[in-house]
């Protein structure tokens, strides 16, 4: 059963302009009723100031938006445990832990802190795919610092 | 001062870059005589520093080293003091701060040591000379052109001194074999010798205590246990201890 | 508890070594690469005297036979605990069943299996390394092999640790990022080990040129290297005269230069005396480099001098110290 939704164009303007500022692949919008689910897609992210935008996102050409009725999706943000500089990958090696769209099981080191001599592992809550990769091998990072974000295998 | 001291001295003043290659230091080494060698202390890295007798290779000096020892053990920083055959070997617990110091303290040491006389025991050792754990009794017999039963007599007349324990578990350097039996270091050393393996290297004689390679002649065996790892101390035999081997038999 | 489910692995449980006992023949032993059991023991909060099992030659496979805190330190060998990877330089937790396999290291050549607690083996003169040469200490003064089950001597458990945690344990950034490297001159290629050494009395006995030599060429590790000495193949040194020493004590490190005139580094189980010339010794403080350069690469040799031999013990003793001082705090952070 679809619904007639109505969604105000700047609004959408005003979150779609954002989803590119802070580089971001998606974001969702939840309603009663209704979850909005706008995702950038990287081709079109330049033109996303520009194009309209389609006041009925269901019946709508333009690419940059998806809208999704009822459809909840779990997204995790990784976090830094503490301050401490990130890795990527191990001191002793060269290829990262994770790199995106890679998938993780929930306890899998996706990352370590290096705090002074330490080294303590970034670990995957969930199991699932990597969506971002946050943070760049060498960054010095706070507690809180998002690292990554993981979305839940379906 | 001979050039190795003057090298040594270099070494503790902690001389940044290069040494030269001085062409004066390598004429003095040239020089030396290995049977009169002059008193050099040395290091070995930062865990040790060695300690060589002047002089000829007899009993006298041996039983000074042994004297040298015994005031060195309980100097602070040293681990452990390790005679040898008319050396010493100082291991430290830390390296020490000023290793010309230590050097000093231990010429003044040597200087005021006297012949520590050691009521050591007697030890016999029957031994089985030549057959199958005899394998170079003939080789011996070869190079010194003696009868086999001329070697066995000549090895088992004097009564030897341990000097020093070393090289393995229980192993004793002894003094006091008679040159007339001296055979040269085999050029290629025999694995998995047996304990209790009685050989001659070069001037020197010994019992092996353990399995394991040896360049030496083995002329015989004997079945004396010489270490015994769950005992306080360890070793049978002691420095000042003496050993006189007797003649079991002769296989031809 | 653990069993050795490898053969013929050349596996020994070592400790920091046989001290106080060189006067009666006895060497020292104990571990090649003393620091990598070092920061194992200190991941796993430890005693310093803790025995842990030398690994080496690859793949080896051990299996738990109960819930054992353990580490991996020393060479990077793609250890995996069951399917899961485990890091090098790392500590986790085993569970009953779960077989450890530890490969081929992608550089170094030894690493360190430590255990909650440390090997329970018996004590013997002071030390739990094994002695191969009189056959005591360790695991029945031999080598380990398959079937062989190890106990570990176990440790009160601090805080209850969080599972995820637990399970993933936790490690330290590898030594050679974190002590300064001795530099070579001319400079060294990246497969080539570098050393300090300090000389010896034997050095000023050698000719100009092989001394030259000694200090500029990269000597290769032969394939009959192992815990007794590095055989070393190069440039042949040559002395300016026949050199005959009287027996004296050595330690690890020394370089002795038989008739041949290639070099051979004494190395733990080598014996605690000889009479061949020394050219010179290869300081304390890297004799972990030492320990891990692998058969058929290079070792490049720097002159050093005693102070600065006595400083470089000092960044060893720093990094543990620090390491120390970490482990301690998360430990105690950690629930």
């Amino acid at each position: 059963m679809t619904h007639k939704i109505e969604v105000q164009v700047s609004e959408l303007r005003q979150i779609t302009s954002w989803l590119t500022e802070v580089d971001i692949e998606f974001v969702e919008i939840s309603r009663p009723g209704t979850t909005i689910r706008l995702t950038a897609e990287a081709q079109q992210r330049g033109a996303l100031h520009e194009s309209p935008l389609p006041a009925v996102p269901g019946g709508g050409t333009a690419a940059a938006a998806h809208v999704l009725e009822g459809v909840q999706k779990q997204v995790t943000t990784v976090t830094a445990s503490s301050v401490g500089i990130f890795l990527a990958a191990h001191p002793a090696r060269t290829t990262p832990f994770v790199s995106v769209d890679g998938h993780v099981a929930r306890g899998d080191i996706v990352g370590l802190l290096q705090i002074a001599q330490l080294c303590v592992p970034v670990l995957a809550p969930i199991d699932g795919r990597v969506l971002r990769v946050l943070a760049t091998h060498g960054d010095k990072v706070g507690y809180g610092t998002p690292l990554f974000v993981l979305a839940a295998s379906a | 001062m001979t050039c190795i001291i003057e090298h040594a001295s270099i070494a503790y003043a902690g001389t940044a870059g290069q040494m030269r290659l001085d062409s004066e230091r390598t004429a003095h080494a040239m020089k030396q005589d290995d049977s009169d060698p002059p008193l050099c202390i040395s290091m070995l890295g930062t865990t040790a520093m060695l300690f060589e007798a002047p002089g000829a290779l007899d009993l006298r000096a041996q039983r000074r080293i042994w004297t040298l020892a015994r005031e060195v053990e309980s100097w602070p920083g040293v681990r452990e003091a390790v005679p040898g055959v008319t050396n010493l070997m100082l291991t430290f617990s830390t390296p020490p701060a000023d290793p010309g110091l230590l050097d000093a303290a231990l010429r003044d040491a040597w200087a005021a040591a006297g012949e520590l006389q050691i009521e050591g025991k007697v030890v016999e050792l029957p031994v089985e000379y030549g057959g199958e754990f005899g394998p170079h009794l003939h080789d011996v017999v070869a190079h010194t052109g003696l009868s086999v039963d001329e070697v066995v007599q000549l090895h088992c007349a004097p009564l030897y001194t341990v000097f020093a324990l070393g090289s393995h578990p229980g192993y004793c350097y002894l003094g006091g074999m008679d040159p007339r039996i001296a055979t040269p270091r085999r050029k290629v050393p025999v694995l998995g010798l047996p304990g209790g393996a009685v050989s001659i290297g070069g001037v020197q004689t010994g019992v092996s205590a353990s399995t394991g390679p040896s360049g030496w002649n083995t002329i015989g065996h004997t079945s004396m246990s010489f270490f015994d790892p769950m005992r306080d101390n360890p070793a049978t035999l002691a420095p000042g201890d003496m050993i006189r081997f007797r003649v079991e038999r002769i296989v031809s | 508890m653990i069993e050795i489910l490898s053969s013929s692995a050349l596996a020994t449980v070592q400790d920091q070594g046989r001290e106080g006992y060189l006067r009666y023949g006895v060497g020292t032993a104990g571990a090649m690469d003393r620091l990598a059991l070092s920061v194992g023991n200190l991941l796993l909060g430890n005693p310093e005297d803790a025995a842990g099992i030398e690994i080496p030659m690859f793949p080896f496979r051990i299996r738990f036979l109960e819930d054992t805190a353990f580490a991996i330190t020393g060479a990077d060998c793609a250890a995996r605990l069951g399917e899961r990877s485990v890091l090098p330089w790392w500590t986790a937790q085993a569970s009953k069943g779960d077989v450890l396999t530890i490969g081929v290291p992608a550089s170094g050549t030894r690493c360190y299996l430590s255990l909650a607690g440390g090997v329970d083996v018996p004590v013997v003169l002071g030390s739990r390394s094994t002695q191969l040469r009189g056959q005591f200490g360790g695991y029945n003064g031999r080598q380990l092999q398959k079937g062989d089950v190890v106990q570990a001597v176990g440790l009160e458990q601090a805080a209850p640790l969080h599972e995820l945690a637990r399970e993933a344990g936790f490690g330290t950034v590898p030594p050679e990022f974190s002590i300064p490297r001795p530099l070579a001159v001319p400079e060294a290629e990246a497969t080539e080990t570098v050393v300090r050494v300090l000389p010896a009395a034997e050095y000023d006995c050698y000719q100009p040129e092989s001394l030259a030599a000694f200090w500029s060429e990269g000597w290769k590790v032969t394939p009959q290297s192992d815990r007794y000495g590095y055989r070393l193949a190069g440039p042949t040194l040559s002395a300016v005269r026949v050199i005959e020493k009287r027996s004296h004590g050595i330690v690890p490190g020394v370089i002795q230069v038989p008739h041949n005139g290639q070099p051979i580094i004494q190395l733990r189980d080598a014996q605690p005396s000889g009479g061949y010339p020394k050219i010179g010794t290869v300081i304390e403080a890297d004799l972990w480099r030492l320990a891990q350069a692998r058969i058929g690469t290079k070792l490049r040799f720097v002159q050093t001098t005693y102070p600065e031999a006595v400083a470089a013990l000092e960044d060893v003793e720093r990094y543990l110290a620090k390491v120390r001082n970490l482990v301690d705090l998360f430990r105690g952070s950690r629930h």
